[in-house]
């Protein structure tokens, strides 16, 4: 399994870089990143879990990496954030139901459970861990 | 790297109804921008202007954030009997946003600045 590792300070303004780390990253590991409809989503999702990092999770800094085996691209974000993702956020996330009255905040993770296959969160040694699966392009 | 530009002071657009604030995004709309934004649509909604229109045309990027700041003001603006309504983004990735989380449904989205003041 080959990996691609990129480490950024966690700000807003160092993010950016993620899209055109992830297409050079998936060309080195012998992906097809011209397809946007597969890279595209893949992006924001990895974006929305960095932006998290930052906002909630109040991290200095933040690594990614992404690998490939025979049939998924997995791609793990981790912070020094030195508060723990709160597991609740996440199980009552689930898409917004009442458009009438929409919320305002946390769409974040609905959209990185629409995208990802699977998602592991772990805390370990004061230091979150986020594991992503994509299923690979056939 | 991308740069945004907001342009909250294009005079605003006029339609048979009255006065309309438009703001243009080029570029990327993501944390980074969302604030800036919110505080545009906010200045315009405390002196009365409940049409609102963001332009997205040119936006290349739409994150969870920007999302965010677009239905605070959408929000707003409708309770006050007003509106915030998208010009679409010619990005599919700036579009990915709406669609991934069914704001596409939500809000107004036209294919044009023209359109989007048609019936207002």
């Amino acid at each position: 399994m080959s990996v691609a590792t990129l480490e950024m300070a966690a700000d807003f303004e160092s993010i950016r870089v993620l899209g055109e780390w992830l297409r050079t990253s998936m060309r080195q590991l012998g992906l097809d990143a011209t397809d946007e409809s597969y890279v595209g989503p893949i992006e924001l999702a990895v974006h929305e879990l960095a932006t998290n990092s930052i906002d909630h999770a109040q991290a200095d800094k933040i690594v990614v990496d992404a690998a490939v085996s025979t049939d998924a691209l997995t791609i793990k974000v981790v912070d020094d954030g030195s508060l723990q993702f709160d597991s609740v956020q996440l199980e009552s996330s689930g898409a917004p139901t009442d458009m009438a009255e929409p919320r305002v905040r946390g769409y974040g993770l609905i959209i990185v459970e629409k995208v990802a296959q699977s998602i592991i969160y772990d805390r370990t040694d004061d230091v979150n861990t986020w594991k992503l699966e994509f299923s690979l392009q056939t | 790297m991308e740069s945004t530009i907001l342009n909250g002071n294009v005079g605003g657009a006029h339609s048979e109804a009255g006065e309309v604030a438009v703001v243009a995004i080029d570029g990327r709309l993501d944390a980074l921008e969302a604030g800036p934004l919110r505080q545009m649509l906010k200045e315009h909604l405390e002196i009365g202007k409940i049409r609102l229109v963001v332009d997205l045309s040119r936006a290349s990027f739409i994150d969870s954030a920007g999302l965010a700041a677009l239905v605070w003001a959408m929000k707003h603006a409708r309770s006050d009997d007003g509106d915030l309504r998208l010009v679409a983004p010619k990005a599919a990735e700036a579009m990915r946003v709406f669609e991934l989380t069914r704001f596409d449904k939500v809000f107004e989205i036209r294919p044009s600045l023209d359109e989007t003041l048609a019936d207002w």
